[in-house]
């Protein structure tokens, strides 16, 4: 899968602008560790965040997960799909499986994250 | 893998849900090697042990298999396990990893007479449970399906001696098999042949935690621990006060069972989605009614479970907070789930 317009966070949170929305989920590497993923609990929309808040909890067979806000802005959309169906968080990390949408309050922050390469190499320190 | 008592053991070997639904519906292997096997042989051993349960040790005829627990001289529990009478006359204790040197401990100190206490850390063990775990197992020993349930027997596998029990840690039917770890390899194998048409799958900790979790087993270091009693926890079925002998702990159990338990193990259901984990505050109305020992989403059952110690006089709803939150939970009977076919 083609991940070059995607961001990433040290506690492996995704986030990809899409018509000018930051769109947050967890990583394929996130969602193997967390494995079956049971229930997850998005914020109400219109919520302001800063980076790094708790923005959303993923609970699996194996525990509750916290996931944070790679950045800062106001919710504006969140993905009623997945609180339905959370095995989407499992089968489609990076796209039916997104969780929050935010309107950022400051777009520079997203610069700050990680690209593809630098994930992948933290992961592979992590291993 | 995670580490486990000093052990590398395998969490999850491709799902938890996938690795617990194959053992409801067809099989799982299960490597126990980290459970703590201890031998207790010598002519007064049988004697010796009945002065140590908690459980009466003539209900476990050569070639049976009894659930104990080991109490403290306040009624705590100090580990809870297996005690197989082996058909040679010598005992297999059969307890768990985390507790192996406080079990040992509680043993030695009580030595006494003709009897030898020999911890074997050279030994190994796998589970194999399931309903069709019968017809694997067969497979590789032939006549293991006549083995009665807690029932031990020496046999030959793949070449190697093993002693193999028809026990388990997940409600289904389900065998335990024992040997030398030098031959843990060819046991794995032979069986893994075996199971693969079966569609047996390989479980790790994660599946052994929610398969016994359904049925409300305990597990020590969650519902037990010195400072619980095995009334707290339903189990006085294991707890022999009149079988004439005195053991540790015997006065306060029997103080305790006059009163009655302060507290209950009791099954929750709590409403949604979110799973209540251990450490969970649990309360009636305004009042902390206790804590959850063990929670988990049930694959069977398709919703959040968990066992929590409540206050034996707490009546009526209860709560489980979770982050802040406090979560209406019904108590329900246990097991949360029964096997088909088991009673």
């Amino acid at each position: 899968m083609d991940l070059s317009g995607y961001r990433f966070t040290e506690s492996h949170e995704w986030v990809q602008v899409r018509d000018g929305l930051a769109y947050v989920g967890i990583t394929d590497h996130a969602q193997e560790q967390i494995t079956d993923i049971t229930a997850v609990e998005l914020p109400p929309e219109g919520k302001t965040v800063k980076a790094g808040d708790e923005i959303a909890l993923v609970d699996s067979v194996k525990s509750t997960f916290s996931i944070f806000a790679p950045v800062g802005g106001k919710v504006a959309r969140v993905n009623q799909a997945a609180v339905e169906d959370p095995s989407i968080v499992n089968s489609s990390p990076y796209e039916d499986g997104w969780l929050v949408a935010i309107e950022m309050s400051d777009p520079s922050e997203i610069e700050a994250l990680m690209d593809e390469s630098e994930y992948e190499e933290l992961i592979a320190e992590e291993e | 893998m995670a580490e486990f008592a000093g052990w590398r053991l395998p969490l999850v070997f491709t799902s938890i849900v996938e690795e617990h639904r194959a053992v409801r519906e067809r099989a799982g292997m299960f490597d126990i090697s980290h459970m703590a096997q201890i031998l207790v042989e010598g002519p007064e051993a049988g004697s010796w042990l009945q002065g140590i349960i908690t459980n009466d040790i003539r209900l476990a005829s050569a070639g049976r298999g009894i659930y104990t627990f080991l109490t403290n001289d306040r009624g705590g529990v100090v580990d809870d396990g297996f005690v197989f009478h082996l058909p040679d006359g010598r005992f297999l204790l059969v307890f768990n990893a985390a507790r192996e040197a406080a079990v040992l401990e509680h043993l030695r100190t009580r030595v006494s007479g003709d009897v030898c206490v020999t911890p074997r850390l050279d030994r190994g063990a796998v589970a194999v449970q399931g309903p069709a775990s019968a017809a694997i197992v067969e497979e590789v020993i032939a006549g293991s399906g006549q083995l009665p349930r807690r029932g031990i027997s020496a046999a030959v596998l793949a070449g190697v001696p093993v002693w193999i029990s028809r026990t388990g840690y997940t409600g289904e039917d389900g065998f335990e098999i024992f040997f030398h770890a030098g031959h843990a390899e060819d046991v794995w194998r032979s069986l893994f042949a075996a199971g693969k048409h079966a569609g047996m799958a390989l479980c790790g900790l994660g599946a052994r935690d929610t398969l016994r979790l359904e049925m409300g087993y305990p597990l020590y270091g969650h519902e037990l621990d010195e400072t619980t009693s095995p009334y707290e926890i339903g189990y006085g079925w294991a707890v022999k006060l009149e079988k004439g002998v005195d053991f540790p702990g015997r006065e306060a159990l029997l103080r305790e069972r006059m009163a009655g338990p302060l507290r209950a193990l009791t099954g929750l259901l709590p409403e949604g989605r979110i799973t209540p984990r251990e450490g969970c505050e649990v309360w009636s109305g305004e009042e902390p009614a206790g804590k959850v020992t063990s929670g988990t989403f049930s694959p069977s059952l398709q919703r959040p479970v968990c066992l929590a110690l409540v206050s034996a006089n707490v009546r009526g709803g209860l709560a489980v907070e979770m982050r802040g939150r406090r979560v209406p939970a019904k108590r329900t009977e246990l097991p949360f789930y029964r096997p088909a076919g088991r009673a």
